[in-house]
């Protein structure tokens, strides 16, 4: 077996690309550090995730009126709307990376970084 | 001293190894657009694309029929206008889905589109009799004039609502193609790839669920477009009965089958939209094999919760619900 490698030598190898694939699989794993509420395209606010442990509100002027969004427990909801549609209001609770609520008449979109979804279809 | 060689070899590259696999992939920066009445996000790796807006703008200037100077109003009025590229290429296939639905897919179906009125979130349907009276105005063989480039309205008018976010996301996508850029599209929900050697985790919205954000499976893409019809957008009940927005051109009427959705996965962005509101016209029995008949694969969702998915998925698609997935 001279010059060529040793089952060890194999197993050494075998055990580094498990590692490596361990190593991989948990840096993959995004979690969201920011909360990011857009207004017309721009970002307005970057909100730390761990300020949305507590329950509370925020209030922001869209195109068409105001929008307010409630926190609690890391989730986030439309909780009022001066939209006329109202679909916002019906969105749901995100509270994951990727997970975005839009308001489309106020122009109006609130997501959490990361995730890994690159996109919805529907 | 030749397995100590050896030994710190195979550790090198073991470390190579594990400093490739945790780089990954370059983060991808998302960016907001409106227009067209939607939401558009661009999310590519590096700085924010130019351009974007204005592409969103022209396509609404030139495809809607509510902006008075389009192309379409124009020929909406009865002017006989030209058509070329993409716009023509999407007419003539719009004229073919017209054709292989028997109708129910129908871009001549403005007046239809517009009694319904589903934007003004109508709260009751329209009176049979006038349904009856605006269907003797929608019909492509009909309604509508195309040879060559030249495009004329006969009677009633165009709605290019089922494929107008495609053929932006087509524009989009081509333009940051050009300027060698990569990353994923995606125009109201109809989504196209930009660029090559990145694979993107797609989730396909959960049909049953009142909210957006819930999911029924994820895709993965390297390439390609896709986009959903389904029955949870711009719905209402009026005397215990649900009306959604995809209207039956012949009937009149929503469409009235066992599917709930149908996403398309399609070499184009026009392709992926167009198909996935006839593939739900057609409803079960014929929805894979249409877009099969396209280079399409599809992934439809009947109310029963059975999902019936193109082989051709069959690697790439993960469900995330409980009911049953028939490979067709």
């Amino acid at each position: 077996m001279k010059g060529a490698f040793r089952i060890r030598d194999l197993a050494l190898i075998f055990l580094f690309l498990l590692l490596s694939l361990v190593f991989f699989l948990i840096f993959r794993q995004e979690k969201a550090e920011f909360l990011v509420v857009e207004i017309d395209g721009a970002v307005v606010e970057r909100i730390p995730c761990a300020a949305l442990e507590e329950a509370g509100t925020r209030v922001y002027r869209g195109a068409k009126g105001t929008v307010e969004l409630s926190f609690q427990d890391g989730s986030v909801f439309v909780s009022k709307s001066d939209c006329p549609t109202g679909q916002c209001l019906h969105s749901g609770v995100i509270a994951s990376a990727g997970q975005c609520i839009v308001c489309l008449p106020n122009r109006f979109s609130v997501y959490f970084e990361g995730g890994d979804v690159d996109g919805v279809t529907g | 001293m030749k397995r100590r060689v050896r030994f710190f070899l195979a550790l090198a590259l073991c470390f190579a190894s594990l400093l490739l696999s945790s780089c990954g992939e370059k983060t991808l920066n998302r960016y907001t657009y409106y227009g067209m009445g939607t939401y558009t996000t661009v999310s590519v790796e590096g700085g924010a694309p130019r351009e974007i807006a204005s592409i969103l703008a022209g396509a609404e200037n030139e495809l809607s029929h509510r902006v008075s100077d389009s192309v379409i109003a124009a020929a909406n009025r009865g002017e006989t206008v030209t058509v070329e590229g993409d716009l023509l290429e999407t007419l003539l296939l719009c004229e073919t889905l017209y054709r292989k639905t028997d109708g129910r897919f129908d871009i001549s179906v403005l007046p239809l589109t517009s009694l319904w009125n589903f934007d003004a979130a109508p709260t009751s349907p329209p009176a049979p009799a006038e349904i009856e009276s605006v269907l003797a105005l929608v019909g492509f063989d009909r309604a509508v004039s195309l040879e060559g480039g030249s495009l004329r309205v006969l009677r009633g008018g165009l709605d290019l609502g089922a494929v107008g976010k495609g053929l932006a996301c087509d524009r989009i996508v081509a333009h940051l193609e050009k300027a060698q850029a990569r990353g994923l599209v995606s125009v109201g929900g109809s989504l196209g790839v930009a660029g090559s050697g990145r694979t993107y985790t797609v989730g396909v919205r959960d049909p049953f669920s009142p909210f957006a954000t819930d999911l029924i499976g994820k895709i993965r893409i390297g390439e390609g477009f896709v986009s959903t019809s389904g029955t949870y957008e711009k719905k209402f009940e009026s005397q215990g009965r649900s009306y959604h927005h995809i209207l039956n051109a012949e009937s009149g009427y929503p469409e009235e089958n066992s599917l709930v959705s149908v996403t398309v996965i399609a070499d184009s962005g026009v392709l992926s939209d167009a198909l996935s509101t006839a593939a739900f016209l057609v409803g079960e029995e014929g929805a894979i094999s249409l877009c099969r008949e396209f280079g399409a694969s599809a992934i439809a969702v009947k109310a029963d919760g059975t999902i019936l998915v193109s082989r051709e998925l069959e690697a790439c698609f993960a469900y995330l619900g409980k009911g049953t997935v028939i490979y067709q």
